[in-house]
């Protein structure tokens, strides 16, 4: 026993020897305030999510209202839409730089050659929820400007898909404070039914699309990481299983590509560590082509 | 205990122990830049998590759990590499102790090394140990002692 103790104390002299590296402790601490940077994201994120939520619970009821109340009318303009052009436009360009605070948020309005007084209601739902989601974002941007720091929040958009059968709008917005967010919001409409697309309204009645996309998207995520090192997902790590991606969010952002595929999106942090930034992933038509609609 | 508060904790226990952590990860992975990442790992970790911290007085404690669970990653990570690593390191710095030793610890699986570590090393209690390791503390005594029976028979040889 005494043996094996004392030698072992002769060991511990060799240890307490161990020559430290100086730099370390400075890369230590650089990694500490990356830590208390990501920390307050992730906190203005969280904030950011609620006003997000609010918006869309305002837009739920804004549409349910013409739903119910003017059903019939609403069905029968539920008119197809194949074919037509569509344009997004810069209807309000709103601009705020205070020294402080800064804000560029441009909010488009989806037009199509038919007259304004025509327009249909798949478009009209869009603008208008894209209004309100503009404005409480605005609003946040607000009330973020009591408090001390620098912030600054742009609000921009793309037309990402504008074919014969589907139109899709993405409205992106960067919001930064000590480190910036980003997040995205997608507007689908189906060119052939006339009408907004969720997720859901892809694929068949009963199918487990979620699962069958999320299982298509841990494998595109194994596949990149293990092309590049430098890419890494949130999928099997050991000591923080709560972080990993285990499914798509039912209404996880999403649109069709110009070939009709599916595309996901992920906003920053949502599946990889934020240098990663917005995630997409094609999923090819095919892969899912049994369970579509 | 507010939650800046407990940051502010584990920051400075990071600062002040710096070269604590990093001779506990070094003796796992034998070389500079692997000890290096894993004491910076775990200090980003820590800071993220630093709510997780229930009590101040326990920050170093929670801190070498930490690290040790960060050094266990990167030992599945790279577990050839780590073990080339670990002979070079072995040939060099052996000049006065008992490589036999040495290398039978060496040889130890992680877990079994981390009590030898702690308890010799770090002149941690058995209690300490048995709060880093997450285990009660009879585990923690009868896992003390099968490893220095196994190092005894392995200097016996």
């Amino acid at each position: 026993m005494k043996k094996v103790e004392e030698k072992l104390m002769g060991l511990k002299k060799e240890y307490e020897n161990m020559q430290v590296p100086d730099e370390g402790a400075e890369i230590m601490k650089k990694a500490m305030d990356r830590a208390k940077a990501d920390k307050r994201r992730a906190e203005t994120k969280k904030q950011w999510n609620r006003a997000v939520l609010g918006a869309a619970a305002a837009i739920a009821i804004l549409v349910i209202l013409p739903n119910t109340n003017e059903k019939v009318a609403y069905a029968m303009e539920r008119i197809p839409l194949i074919g037509k052009i569509f344009d997004a436009i810069t209807i309000r360009d709103y601009t705020y730089d205070d020294g402080h605070n800064s804000a560029e948020v441009k909010v488009p309005k989806v037009i199509t050659e038919e007259e304004e007084s025509k327009e249909h209601p798949a478009v009209n739902q869009v603008n208008k929820s894209v209004d309100e989601y503009t404005k409480e974002l605005l609003t946040q941007f607000e009330n973020n400007m009591q408090m001390e720091g620098y912030q600054n929040l742009d609000v921009s958009y793309e037309v990402v898909t504008d074919n014969d059968t589907w139109f899709a709008l993405d409205i992106a917005a960067v919001q930064t404070e000590a480190s910036g967010y980003e997040f995205h919001r997608f507007y689908n409409i189906d060119k052939i039914t006339g009408e907004n697309v969720e997720l859901k309204d892809l694929f068949k009645e009963g199918s487990n699309y979620l699962s069958m996309i999320s299982e298509e998207i841990k494998k595109q995520m194994q596949t990149k990481m293990s092309e590049d090192e430098g890419s890494i997902y949130w999928l099997d790590n050991q000591d923080y299983p709560e972080d990993n991606f285990k499914e798509i969010k039912a209404d996880q952002n999403f649109y069709l590509d110009n070939e009709g595929n599916l595309v996901i999106i992920f906003d920053e942090y949502e599946v990889a560590p934020g240098y990663m930034g917005v995630q997409r992933f094609t999923i090819d038509k095919e892969v899912i082509s049994d369970i579509l609609k | 205990m507010s939650k800046n508060k407990t940051e502010e904790i584990v920051e400075k226990t990071f600062i002040m122990n710096y070269s604590k952590y990093y001779r506990l990860a070094y003796s796992y992975v034998h070389n500079e830049a692997d000890a290096v990442d894993i004491v910076q790992e775990a200090a980003y970790r820590a800071i993220l998590k630093s709510d997780s911290l229930k009590n101040a007085s326990f920050a170093d404690t929670w801190i070498c759990r930490i690290v040790i669970n960060e050094a266990y990653s990167v030992l599945r990570k790279k577990k050839t590499e780590a073990l080339e690593a670990e002979e070079n390191s072995i040939v060099q710095e052996d000049r006065y102790e008992d490589i036999d030793l040495k290398n039978a610890i060496e040889n130890l699986d992680a877990e079994d090394k981390t009590v030898i570590i702690l308890r010799y090393y770090e002149d941690k209690k058995l209690e300490e140990i048995a709060e880093i390791m997450e285990m009660n503390l009879s585990t923690v005594k009868s896992r003390l002692y099968r490893v220095l029976d196994k190092l005894r028979l392995v200097l016996a040889d």
